[in-house]
């Protein structure tokens, strides 16, 4: 439809290796434009965090994905199926909820950062010193020369998915996948992290996939949302479409759990809501 | 007017008290009171030493200052009475239940010490998953098999095995989904109603407090920086960092200000529903 397409999600299915169960992500068609932020709402157990990792082939063992992942390199390239080994870690990265797991706690932030460059790179000695500084001044750290010397444990939550952003980034991926990035931090630590992703994602160019179970956060964040439920795709359309006019009823449920939402009086239906 | 809880000039100072070395608290000057059937918020950063004073209200921590509760001085250390009294919900639910005993066993622990036959205590156990709302189906279930929200309403039971007069909730719903926590939210309410329990909510998120309490506390550096009525706190804030705290809190608001995203260069697929069947 649009050449700006830059990934596209063709019929996505995700299922146990018994063919009985249920599919847990049950054909899902979805289209991520270059430089847009598409917001990806469910509950736990919806399905969410699977395809966003069906996307770069990171789905766990048991399970299997079928469908296609369709891939643009250059603005204008045709869509062809993605490469995902080439893809991970260089056109594709991600993120994770907490920082904390993804870092090795015995090696230093600099370590981190090194690896990617080096393996993706190939920079070395002071080109390879002179990189890692600059990815943590552009994730906004302020004093990066310390901060490459820290061990994980000794930085804040804020400062560790900081790190993890700037690792994401080191290889300039052109897609930047995020699991509830900000779900473990706190509101003030949240607001700056999706700041800084706002500002990357319109520096760089970047595209963003954000899951989030919080509309709220999604609606400070995503150019497009799409609402997902028991691994079926229930609505798909610009933030404020979604979040101002929720047309399928789980939305509208979503909706009004946000609690900005139950002070101003409209509290949810007990029938209705979920146990 | 008569409080339930009284807290005046609540104090915690961690480590040793050692001569000749003063030790900052972490937590100073912590006054409120807290009416039967009400809630009262605190809301702050980490650090800000919310937990620190919720430990302390609940006798886990020494610390300076007076608790009253129903006009009684409450002691250190409180006896098992007068810890009965005023129970706690934890944040992770998960590790606040054990995962080798069954739901309602796990409720009826508690009842030992009023109810003197199994039988009694089963009925009572069964009573108090069904006042949060557990399914029924679920009473005899591991806490493994339960979801968030489920496993957060056993412990809830478990704090309401006692009779609590005093409920503290320390981030009782900052682990789940939010609509998860919009159902534990208004169990939450409904309690307060229906048992007359007062509620002191913890959170990092203002408007999850707003959406329950009617008095806040604003704590930051383990002072408190504002103390209100919860909706003029929120929409005139005095202090410089709840303003800070309240801009932080991601809002659907923004969807709706005026100003235009600038989204020319991006196409805008359709919208697109799944249609719902009758």
């Amino acid at each position: 439809m649009s050449a700006d397409v830059l990934l596209r999600l063709d019929g996505i299915s995700i299922r146990l290796p018994d063919p009985h169960e249920p599919a847990l992500v049950d054909g899902v068609t979805l289209d991520v434009a270059r430089g847009e932020c598409l917001g990806l709402v469910g509950e736990s157990g919806s399905g969410k965090s699977l395809l966003l990792r069906s996307i770069i082939g990171l789905v766990p063992p048991p399970l299997s994905a079928a469908g296609e992942v369709l891939w643009s390199d250059v603005p204008g390239a045709p869509l062809l199926a993605m490469d995902r080994r080439a893809a991970r870690g260089r056109d594709v990265s991600m993120i994770f909820q907490e920082p904390m797991r993804s870092l090795n706690p015995s090696k230093r932030v600099s370590w981190t950062l090194a690896e990617p460059l080096r393996m993706r790179r190939g920079l070395h000695g002071v080109a390879l010193r002179e990189r890692i500084i600059s990815l943590l001044e552009d994730v906004g750290i302020d004093d990066p020369h310390r901060i490459a010397r820290s061990y994980p444990h000794e930085l804040s939550g804020g400062l560790q998915q900081r790190v993890m952003i700037a690792a994401a980034l080191s290889t300039d991926p052109d897609l930047l996948l995020c699991d509830e990035p900000t779900t473990a931090l706190d509101v003030t630590t949240q607001a700056r992290i999706i700041d800084l992703l706002k500002e990357l994602q319109r520096s760089r160019g970047l595209s963003l996939v954000f899951v989030s179970h919080d509309l709220a956060v999604i609606s400070e964040i995503a150019d497009r949302v799409a609402v997902l439920n028991g691994g079926t795709l229930l609505e798909v359309g610009t933030a404020r479409e979604v979040i101002l006019d929720p047309r399928h009823s789980y939305t509208r449920m979503l909706v009004s759990s946000i609690p900005e939402q139950l002070s101003a009086g409209t509290t949810t239906d007990p029938t209705e809501a979920h146990p | 007017m008569n409080a339930l809880l009284r807290v005046t000039d609540l104090s915690v100072t961690y480590g040793r008290v050692r001569r000749g070395v003063t030790v900052a608290p972490t937590v100073c000057g912590v006054s409120f009171e807290l009416s039967a059937g009400a809630a009262i918020g605190i809301v702050g950063e980490s650090g800000s030493g919310k937990s620190t004073t919720a430990r302390a209200l609940v006798g886990l921590l020494p610390y300076g200052g007076t608790v009253e509760l129903d006009g009684a001085l409450l002691p250190l250390p409180r006896s098992r009475e007068q810890r009965r009294r005023i129970q706690m919900v934890f944040q992770d639910p998960t590790s606040s239940l054990n995962p080798s005993i069954r739901c309602d066993r796990a409720v009826m622990q508690v009842l030992g010490a009023r109810f003197s036959t199994a039988e009694d205590r089963r009925r009572r156990a069964y009573e108090l998953l069904e006042r949060v709302r557990l399914p029924g189906r679920l009473f005899g279930a591991w806490p493994s098999e339960l979801s968030g929200g489920q496993r957060q309403r056993v412990a809830i039971a478990r704090a309401l095995a006692t009779e609590p007069q005093v409920l503290i909730a320390d981030e009782a719903t900052s682990a789940l989904d939010v609509s998860v926590q919009a159902t534990i939210l208004e169990l939450l309410n409904e309690l307060r109603a229906s048992t007359g329990i007062g509620v002191v909510f913890i959170s990092h998120d203002l408007t999850v407090v707003r959406a329950t309490c009617s008095q806040v506390l604003v704590m930051r550096h383990g002072v408190v920086v504002e103390q209100g009525d919860v909706e003029r706190v929120y929409t005139a804030p005095r202090d410089e960092y709840t303003r800070e705290l309240i801009a932080a809190v991601p809002s659907i608001r923004v969807l709706s200000q005026t100003h235009e995203v600038d989204t020319g260069a991006l196409p805008t697929p359709p919208r697109w529903v799944l249609a719902e069947s009758a």
